[in-house]
């Protein structure tokens, strides 16, 4: 569904609900209608993929993987760069957290210096959550073996990080990203977001604008009440 | 009813409802009252989507070219018509032949394209102006084109009450006796507007 279609169901279905919306100036502008069906796009977005904690999210994804086709992002081209803020700790890069709403899969290359050690050893990023970092972290009362490194999102740091034990040194990394769908536009290609939920979009759009609608009505109603009973 | 019958309708309907004669009414005061009253009538009836009663005065243009006034915005002069209320009509566009659905003038704007606003609406919308004329509405990407245009449907005037000249009006019998009440509604309330503004 293109976005002109969608807007055409917007409009349809709210002339569906009332005829107000049809022949007078109630009906809103092409510009409020992408409003809400942008606003609709990222409440589904967020409900459908991102439901829970970093980690949740990672597998929620994984689950949803063959409808989400584009919004992954493949970067093979990543230099871990040594952590400041925890020992043992590699940054990732800079995130984009507008353009980009998680990690979602990834490997890292490494050499290793004793159990398991070897060269340009290729291993899975596993995904943790901020409130277990200290089981990971290397420090005079804890020193983890670590032979799949961890990672985990730092939005305050605008960042992704990995942890690694002692032995470990990373050469390379490869991140799969999710993106977040660009905003609908006139005349534009369409939703990112897989077809069989353009029409959900659509009417959830539609129900949001009609609650902010009926919500502000009946608050003009109840303060034209108000105003009467005051004079 | 004749001109003489609405006449005497009038001054025996005004005397029941004052109880005082027809302070000198004049046969085109009486006409204008009556004209007034056919004409509410009328709009009345035109809005209620009544169209049976006043089903005479009911027509439909031939195919009419509109101007262009703006990106997917037209206009149509209805004067040299006797027009008098538009009802809707169907136009022929580039994609095809749709119905055109009346909207009211204040609300022209939700359906005008703008920086803001691309025009996306199934069927065309038409607009009735003070001025005899009439504004048309099309979806964005439509056009009239060659051969393209609209078929108003609209409420002609109905013919004015000439007591004095006797000419009656065309509306169906059955209104009459409706024109007679609004008349005399009419100028119950100019006599006690003027009553009052005289004290």
């Amino acid at each position: 569904m293109t976005t002109n279609d969608k807007i055409w169901l917007f409009y349809d279905i709210l002339e569906t609900t009332s005829p107000t919306f049809k022949l007078t100036g109630e009906r809103p502008i092409t510009t409020v209608v992408l409003n809400y069906l942008n606003e609709a796009q990222m409440q589904i977005f967020n409900t459908r993929y991102l439901p829970g904690d970093f980690v949740t999210n990672i597998n929620t994804i994984k689950s949803l993987q063959a409808e989400l086709g584009g919004l992954l992002e493949y970067d093979d081209t990543i230099t871990p760069s040594v952590g400041t803020k925890y020992n043992k700790s590699y940054s990732l890069g800079t995130v984009d957290w507008i353009s980009y709403a998680t990690f979602v899969d990834g490997s890292l290359e490494m050499d290793r210096e004793t159990l398991l050690e070897g060269a340009d050893l290729v291993t899975t990023l596993v995904p943790i959550t901020q409130r277990d970092i200290s089981k990971y972290l290397t420090n005079h009362t804890n020193a983890p073996i670590i032979l799949e490194p961890v990672v985990f999102m730092d939005k305050e740091d605008d960042g992704l990080f990995i942890l690694v034990d002692r032995f470990t040194t990373p050469s390379s990394a490869t991140v799969t990203w999710l993106k977040t769908p660009t905003d609908l536009a006139i005349n534009g290609t369409g939703s990112e977001l897989h077809e069989r939920l353009h029409e959900e979009m659509v009417r959830l759009a539609t129900r949001l604008f009609l609650q902010d609608k009926l919500s502000v009505t009946s608050k003009e109603k109840e303060q034209n009440d108000g105003s009467r009973n005051a004079s | 009813m004749t001109t003489v019958e609405f006449k005497t309708a009038f001054l025996a309907r005004f005397y029941a409802e004052v109880g005082v004669d027809a302070l000198g009414w004049e046969d085109d005061e009486i006409s204008e009252f009556l004209n007034f009253a056919q004409l509410t009538l009328v709009i009345n009836n035109a809005r209620a989507g009544n169209l049976s009663a006043i089903s005479n005065l009911i027509n439909t243009t031939s195919l009419l070219t509109p101007v262009e006034e703006d990106e997917g915005e037209y206009s149509l002069d209805m004067s040299p018509l006797d027009f008098f209320y538009l009802i809707d009509g169907r136009a022929v566009t580039s994609s095809g032949n749709y119905p055109v659905e009346r909207i009211e003038s204040e609300h022209i704007n939700a359906f005008k394209s703008n920086p803001y606003n691309t025009s996306f609406f199934r069927f065309p919308r038409a607009a009735q102006n003070e001025e005899n004329s009439i504004s048309i509405m099309i979806s964005n990407g439509e056009s009239f084109g060659v051969g393209g245009g609209v078929y108003i449907r609209y409420v002609k005037k109905p013919t004015s009450i000439d007591i004095e000249g006797s000419v009656t009006t065309n509306l169906n019998e059955t209104l009459h006796n409706e024109i007679v009440d609004i008349a005399v509604r009419r100028a119950v309330k100019v006599m006690v507007q003027t009553s009052q503004s005289a004290q």
